[in-house]
């Protein structure tokens, strides 16, 4: 149709008005979760760079710092069950001294009966000034077909896994642990038939 | 790491033609929203998590929904919006702030067209898609698309130059 190349090119020049933000807004919410099933992931430009590679070079220290930073927790929630530490309770927190817990001692464990303040010497380690940053990471979404509901109504049920990760960051000593625990969703989407 | 759902890029490519397409289908620019809200979730619903959804769908949805609400509409509703159904197709356009005659004349030629013959041209020019899909979408022969199309463009032809003289005509008196 090379004879009516020109009008085609003319048309083309035209663009169409832009919908308008309250139907985007009306979209997003009639979606819900079946808008966030596929996400494009970019860097952050805004990101300073120089935070990638204190992580890196914090490595090779990592598994140290980890151990301890695990003998800390276990020994705080052992004491606390055993009623060494006192916690401040307030008026409107239930006192639940009438509340009996079962701790088993193990005393093959390499932190049974040190304290707190001789494991942060042993580890070196501060025990207290630790400011955690929750991140999830999607890994992974797997389609599962379509499913029924109790009801009958057919769904498409889609299975995610994420990563949880926290940084735990020690800003006197300028230290860093990262935990990571890995986690599963299961969404169901209902499908409309017509 | 910053994410972002991948229908909101998808939309803002393709939202504005869809919205135009609807437009044609409904009998006020509510309903025309409508449309393209419900036909857009219901197709993202079932095929959105692969990432990948092909525009002729969600053309076809808003026809079909179109035409599945013009039915349970009563008489009365349609008389008493058949004015809207007036507003032309060049409403749907951008306007730049420089005054283009030839675009203009090209925008009042548009709105001339008969309704079948505007619906193949959004479909072909702007939502880009085949002669294939376009017959799926109106459930109409290929044949009888592309003849409509062609009509479309040599009428456009025809009264472009004409829509320009009138108008240099009108400026003069």
């Amino acid at each position: 149709m090379s004879e009516f190349r020109d009008i085609e090119n003319q048309l083309r020049s035209l663009s169409p008005k832009d919908p308008p933000i309250h139907l985007t807004k009306r979209i997003e919410q009639g979606l819900g979760e079946a808008g966030n099933l596929a996400v494009r992931c970019f860097p952050d430009e805004n990101k300073p760079p120089a935070r990638e590679k204190k992580i890196c070079d914090f490595l090779p220290y990592r598994f140290g710092l980890g151990l301890a930073a695990s003998l800390f927790f276990v020994l705080v929630g052992y004491q606390l069950f055993d009623g060494q530490l006192t916690i401040n309770q307030t008026k409107d927190v239930p006192n639940h001294s009438d509340l009996t817990f079962s701790v088993i001692e193990d005393p093959e464990s390499p932190i049974h009966g040190v304290s707190v303040a001789e494991l942060e010497q042993m580890s070196g380690m501060p025990v207290g000034g630790w400011t955690p940053t929750f991140q999830e990471r999607l890994l992974d979404r797997i389609d599962e077909g379509v499913v029924s509901r109790p009801s009958g109504t057919p769904a498409r049920q889609v299975r995610m896994h994420y990563l949880d990760q926290i940084l735990w960051q020690h800003p006197a000593t300028e230290t860093r642990m990262i935990s990571t625990k890995p986690r599963q969703e299961i969404i169901l989407i209902d499908l409309d038939l017509y | 790491m910053i994410s972002e759902p991948i229908w909101k890029t998808w939309f803002a490519k393709h939202g504005a033609k869809l919205l135009m397409f609807a437009r044609q289908q409904a009998r006020n620019p509510h309903d025309a929203e409508d449309l393209v809200q419900e036909a857009f979730v219901r197709i993202w619903r079932l095929y959105g998590h692969t990432g990948e959804v092909s525009p002729g769908l969600v053309y076809r949805a808003i026809r079909r929904l179109a035409i599945d609400w013009a039915r349970s509409l009563d008489r009365r509703v349609i008389r008493e919006q058949k004015t809207f159904e007036l507003s032309p197709l060049s409403s749907s356009f951008v306007y730049g702030i420089e005054k283009d005659e030839q675009k203009e004349a090209l925008l009042r030629a548009v709105d001339r067209l008969p309704g079948e013959q505007k619906e193949v041209l959004s479909l072909k020019v702007w939502g880009e898609l085949t002669f294939d899909e376009i017959s799926r979408t109106l459930d109409l022969s290929l044949n009888t698309v592309a003849s409509r199309y062609r009509y479309a463009l040599h009428k456009l032809k025809e009264w472009v130059p004409e829509e320009l003289g009138m108008n240099e005509t009108n400026s003069l008196t």
